[in-house]
């Protein structure tokens, strides 16, 4: 089922940056990423509304709304760091080289929150960083 | 120095995922996404008033300005898989499955945008297939 999921995510996800190529004609990427964040975070406040769903998060206990807070702000940072680098050096070694985040992410995953380990899912994610490296 | 930026880039989009993941556990995924989203919204709110760049925002192009509305609302429901595939598989198989959405948009520059296509971005599809079928 998850595959399904993941299936949607790479498509939305794909079309996603051929607007943001159009917009970038004019815009500052900085300036485009908070555009894109208050958008985000103002449809978000909407569904919560429209779908009732402040009393749920309201009620959230206050660990989870840190971890998701912390989660965000991590990737902000990224962000920040993100186009420092792209500021500092060239697009075509810093974005490929970017790409490597899911790799620590598994690593992260394997030695903390002891998700499985196989020399098979490592090579798949070798694959996959290369791949994902080389096309960008 | 951008190789600094570079990993500090990888590390904290690295991180964001994992504290995601931790959250997801006790918590629905679109009250989570509406939590995370809302938090990044007022975090880039705060940003651009703190800035300076208010002004800039508001006298953006409409037609650009309209193009990061669809990019993040589409990518918006993009996270809306990703968070439900989060919570249901294993981080270190969902964030680089979901990492080669590079690979769409290539694909649609290719198609619509008339990008060209070369021997290394057919390198790329040919490893990033690879490392899906093995991660699947």
């Amino acid at each position: 089922m998850e595959w399904i999921f993941i299936g949607c995510t790479v498509i939305l996800w794909g079309i996603s940056p051929v607007f943001d190529k159009m917009a970038l004609k004019a815009i500052d990427p900085v300036l485009a990423v908070a555009i894109r964040m208050m958008t985000s975070g103002t449809l978000m406040f909407a569904f919560a509304v429209i779908f009732k769903k402040t009393e749920v998060i309201k009620k959230l206990p206050l660990k989870s709304v840190l971890i998701f807070m912390a989660a965000s702000s991590f990737s902000l940072l990224g962000f920040v760091f993100y186009f420092k680098a792209l500021s500092a050096g060239f697009a075509s070694k810093v974005v490929p080289a970017a790409a490597a985040y899911p790799l620590f992410t598994s690593i992260i995953a394997f030695l903390f929150m002891r998700e499985s380990f196989s020399m098979k899912k490592l090579v798949a994610i070798i694959f996959i960083v290369a791949g994902v490296a080389l096309i960008k | 120095m951008e190789w600094i930026y570079i990993g500090l880039t990888i590390f904290f989009w690295g991180l964001a995922p994992v504290f995601d993941k931790i959250a997801l556990k006790t918590v629905d995924s679109s009250v989570g996404l509406a939590v995370r989203m809302m938090w990044s919204g007022v975090a880039m709110a705060v940003f651009v008033l703190a800035t300076g760049k208010t002004e800039t925002v508001i006298n953006f192009p409409f037609k650009n300005i309209s193009f990061l509305f669809i990019s993040a609302s589409v990518s918006l429901l993009g996270y809306m898989f990703y968070f439900r595939a989060l919570s249901k598989a294993n981080a270190s198989k969902v964030v680089p499955a979901v990492a080669t959405f590079p690979l769409i948009t290539a694909v649609i520059a290719f198609c619509i945008m008339g990008e060209p296509f070369s021997v290394q971005k057919l390198s790329a599809v040919i490893l990033i297939v690879s490392g899906i079928f093995l991660l699947h």
